[in-house]
C-alpha cells in the first residue's frame, strides 16, 4: 500500500512539478548482463566490401570497363558477391617478344644446271661487212652482209633477224665433225631470179 | 701427251629492278657449251635492304650469287671473261685462275690482231682479237697485268672460232627463256 502510495506521489510530483526520481542502480552484477545482453543484440560489425582505391589513374594502363575513382557508389548500390575480379590482358606485352629473322639469300640464290636451255639458245653473228677491208667481186650481186666464223658442217638451222641484221644459228653439239670455219656473205643479186643469195667462203681464203 | 683444250668460262650478273642473277657459261673454243649454270634470281625483301643497307650489291654479288655459281661449275675453264670490273676480282679470288674484264668499244680496229696496247688506266688493255671486228677492252687485276701477252695470245686464239663477247648475248636470250618457262 505504501509502495503504491508512494509511486502515486512520484507520478504527481512528475506530471505537475516536473520532477523526476533519479537513483542509483541497486546491484551493478546486473546491470552489466544488461548491458551485454544489449551489445549482443546491438553489435554492429564493420566490414570493409572494397579496398581502397589507391591509384585512380595510370599513364601506362587504362582500366577498361572500370571507372578509376571511388567506388561508394558501387558499394551501396550493389551487393559484394556482384564485384567481380578483372584480369587484364596483358597479350600486347607478350606479342613485343623478339622473333628470328631468317636471312636465308644465300639459299634462294641456288645454282641450277641447264643445258638443255643454253643448247637451245641460239648463237648469235653480228654483220661484220664494215670491218673486212677487201671484199671479193661477184658477178651481178653485191655483199649485204658477212657472218664469221661459221663452222658450216656443224649448223643444223640458221634465221636472219631482219631487225637487227643479225644472224641466229644453232650448231649440232653431238657432231664430232667440226670441218672449217667459214665466213656466210649474203648477197644481193641483180637481175633475175632470187633477190637474196647465201654464199660460203672458207676463212682461209683471203678476202 | 694430249693438248689441253682452251675452255672459256663467261660470267655475268643481271642487276635491275631489285632483282639480282647470274650465270656461268664454259665454253670451247668454238663457242659451243661445255656447262651452263644459272641462279634462281633474288630479289631482296625491304628488310633485308634495310638491314644490309650499302653492302647489299656487293653481298649479292660476291657471296650469294658468285659463291653459288662457281661453286657449281664442274668444268674448269681456262680464263674466266666478265662483262664488269667489278667481278674480276672476286671472280679470281674465288676460282684462283685468271679472269678478264672485257667491253666492246667504237674504235677503229688495231693494225693486227692480237695487238695488245696498253692504255693511261692501270691494267686496262685496248685488244685487237681478229682482223674484222673493233677492238676490246681488257681490263686485268695489277697481277695478272704482266701476263696481259699470255691471255692476249688465248683470247686470239679463241677468236678465229668465235665471236669473243657472243656467249654474253647467249646468257641473256637464255635468260628470257628461263623466264618464260618459269613465268
Amino acid at each position: 500500500m505504501k509502495d503504491i502510495l508512494s509511486e502515486f506521489g512520484r507520478k504527481l510530483s512528475r506530471l505537475f512539478l516536473g520532477r523526476i526520481v533519479v537513483r542509483k542502480l541497486a546491484n551493478p552484477r546486473k546491470a552489466t548482463q544488461a548491458a551485454k545482453i544489449m551489445t549482443h543484440f546491438h553489435k554492429v560489425e564493420i566490414n570493409p566490401m572494397r579496398a581502397e582505391p589507391r591509384v585512380q589513374a595510370a599513364l601506362f594502363a587504362k582500366w577498361k570497363g572500370m571507372r578509376a575513382v571511388s567506388a561508394g557508389d558501387l558499394i551501396c548500390g550493389r551487393l559484394a558477391e556482384n564485384f567481380k575480379v578483372r584480369s587484364i590482358n596483358l597479350a600486347v606485352f607478350r606479342e613485343k617478344s623478339i622473333r628470328r629473322y631468317r636471312l636465308n639469300i644465300k639459299e634462294r640464290a641456288a645454282a641450277r644446271r641447264a643445258m638443255g636451255k643454253i643448247a637451245k639458245t641460239p648463237i648469235t653473228r653480228r654483220n661484220r661487212l664494215h670491218f673486212v677491208k677487201s671484199l671479193p667481186k661477184f658477178e651481178r650481186a653485191s655483199v649485204l652482209a658477212l657472218y664469221s666464223p661459221i663452222f658450216q658442217e656443224k649448223v643444223v638451222k640458221s634465221a636472219l633477224d631482219k631487225g637487227s641484221g643479225n644472224l641466229l644459228f644453232w650448231y649440232d653439239n653431238d657432231r664430232p665433225k667440226t670441218g672449217e670455219r667459214h665466213h656466210l656473205l649474203l648477197l644481193r643479186v641483180f637481175g633475175g631470179g632470187a633477190p637474196l643469195k647465201w654464199v660460203w667462203l672458207p676463212v682461209n681464203k683471203k678476202i | 701427251m694430249a693438248e689441253k683444250k682452251l675452255l672459256l668460262g663467261f660470267l655475268t650478273i643481271e642487276a635491275r629492278d631489285n632483282f639480282f642473277r647470274g650465270a656461268a657459261l664454259v665454253t670451247d673454243a668454238r663457242g659451243i657449251p661445255v656447262d651452263f649454270r644459272y641462279t634462281e634470281p633474288v630479289r631482296p625483301t625491304k628488310l633485308e635492304r634495310i638491314l644490309y643497307g650499302g653492302a647489299l650489291d656487293i653481298y649479292l654479288r660476291e657471296e650469294v650469287i658468285l659463291e653459288n655459281l662457281l661453286g657449281a661449275v664442274e668444268a674448269s675453264p681456262s680464263l674466266w671473261l666478265v662483262d664488269s670490273e667489278d667481278l674480276m676480282r672476286p671472280v679470281q679470288k674465288l676460282t684462283k685462275l685468271q679472269a678478264v674484264a672485257i667491253e666492246p668499244t667504237q674504235r677503229s680496229p688495231l693494225e693486227a690482231s692480237g695487238k695488245c696496247e696498253p692504255t693511261s688506266e692501270n691494267g686496262v688493255f685496248i685488244f685487237q682479237a681478229d682482223n674484222i671486228s673493233a677492238p676490246f677492252r681488257l681490263s686485268v687485276t695489277q697481277e695478272n697485268a704482266s701476263k696481259i701477252a699470255q691471255i692476249a695470245e688465248s683470247l686470239t686464239s679463241a677468236a678465229l672460232d668465235m665471236e669473243l663477247m657472243e656467249p654474253f648475248t647467249r646468257i641473256a636470250k637464255a635468260f628470257e627463256a628461263v623466264s618464260e618457262s618459269e613465268s
